[in-house]
């Protein structure tokens, strides 16, 4: 199943809003890697993490606290479209 | 250039994230000391009676002093500069910093084979109140301080006392290794200090700040010295009269995560172990990382000068030993 529209937007949200990024709709079109358009060091990793929690209403959990993790965009973005503990 | 910039440019061009280590000589008399300190030495702590092992700490004073003369010397030149200190008064600091290195190796050495070492006494400790308020708000506390002896005994004090303490640490070989040192014991002494320490997360794992944050929601102490140098996150300021790289990360950490800063100070006082708590830094809110790292990399400097100014001479940094 791929990510819905919606979730992408919301990710483009949290990456130019909140980490001061500049990251298009085109530059995330077909990215499987969020390093591979926009190299993020380890403070900037928290801070995405925690944005996206903010913007999901979500915590993620303690084995998804991984680099990796936010790097998948594919699977980060999946993951997000159906969190296991979405807003109430 | 900012620091996120430098950083984010090193990654992109492969650029290792951490200082060089100067050349290192093919062989180092310090070799010899650590393989004595890690093979034999750590097998006599095991065997031997405790009047043994007192002895052997007041035999092995004179001698690491007199190995040691070159150090004292440029520890005591920069004391008495940084402190400030008289000439007289800055060799005195010297000579008791080296007679802090070594009690900190033989408490290690004690630690490690199950040998009351400071640790284990009971510490005089003042300010606890302000670890317990802070950890009371919920989000984890990072405590911060100077690279001192004491740390590692503070650290096992405060664990034994039921606080989950963790500690982030570089795991690299000292510049003070050979290239024998290196190659033959460079695996041994990392292995010795991950006994050594409480729990420790490496400041070189690329997930350093998820674990930290994931730790800081359990509840955890994380403990940082933001002394090092060897840091992606480092900013040279103004420092003891002179200028030092200060990592601003644990700033970062604080911001994200919400969480207290507690500047935590240990020093050795004879036998016994002085922990002081003081409140957490009242940082300044400002709007994005650059200018919060701005308005208050000068509050976390200012307080690491304190700490070194207070007890000079359990500030394991003057020079590389």
């Amino acid at each position: 199943m791929a990510a819905s529209t919606q979730t992408t937007s919301r990710i483009l949200r949290v990456l130019n809003d909140g980490l001061g990024a500049n990251v298009t709709d085109e530059d995330l079109r077909g990215v499987s890697r969020l390093d591979d358009i926009l190299p993020l060091d380890s403070i900037a990793v928290l801070e995405f993490a925690i944005a996206l929690e903010s913007e999901f209403g979500i915590q993620f959990a303690g084995e998804q606290m991984k680099r990796e993790f936010f790097n998948d965009f594919a699977s980060l973005t999946k993951f997000l479209d159906a969190p296991p503990n979405p807003p109430q | 250039m900012t620091s996120r910039e430098i950083s984010l440019a090193r990654q992109q061009t492969g650029e290792p994230l951490f200082l060089r280590s100067p050349v290192r000589p093919w062989f180092a008399v310090k070799d010899l000391m650590w393989l004595a300190y890690l093979y034999p030495l750590r097998w006599l702590a095991r065997v031997c009676s405790d009047r043994f092992w007192f002895g052997l700490q007041r035999l092995a004073d004179p001698l690491y002093r007199w190995i040691h003369r070159e150090p004292i010397r440029a520890a005591a030149r920069r004391m008495a500069a940084g402190v400030p200190a008289s000439p007289e008064a800055a060799a005195a600091l010297a000579k008791l910093y080296i007679r802090n290195a070594l009690q900190r190796g033989f408490d290690d050495l004690a630690f490690g084979c199950g040998r009351p070492d400071a640790g284990s006494h009971p510490p005089l400790i003042t300010g606890l109140e302000h670890l317990e308020r802070a950890a009371q708000l919920g989000r984890g506390v990072v405590t911060f301080s100077v690279h001192s002896f004491a740390t590692r005994s503070a650290h096992r004090a405060l664990r034994s006392m039921g606080y989950p303490v963790v500690v982030v640490r570089a795991r690299t070989i000292p510049v003070s290794f050979g290239r024998f040192g290196q190659w033959a014991l460079g695996g041994a002494y990392t292995r010795c200090l991950q006994n050594l320490a409480v729990e420790s997360i490496s400041n070189d794992d690329p997930n350093v700040t998820l674990e930290i944050a994931r730790r800081l929601r359990a509840g955890w102490l994380v403990h940082i010295a933001p002394d090092s140098r060897v840091s992606a996150t480092s900013h040279l300021v103004p420092f003891l009269g002179t200028e030092r790289r200060i990592s601003s990360g644990i700033l970062d950490i604080a911001r994200i995560c919400r969480c207290p800063l507690l500047p935590l100070s240990a020093a050795y006082d004879g036998p016994r172990l002085r922990i002081g708590l003081l409140p957490p830094l009242e940082l300044h809110p400002a709007p994005g990382a650059e200018a919060h790292t701005r308005a208050n990399l000068p509050l976390l400097s200012a307080e690491l000068e304190r700490q070194i100014r207070a007890n000079p001479a359990q500030w394991e940094m003057w020079v590389d030993l």
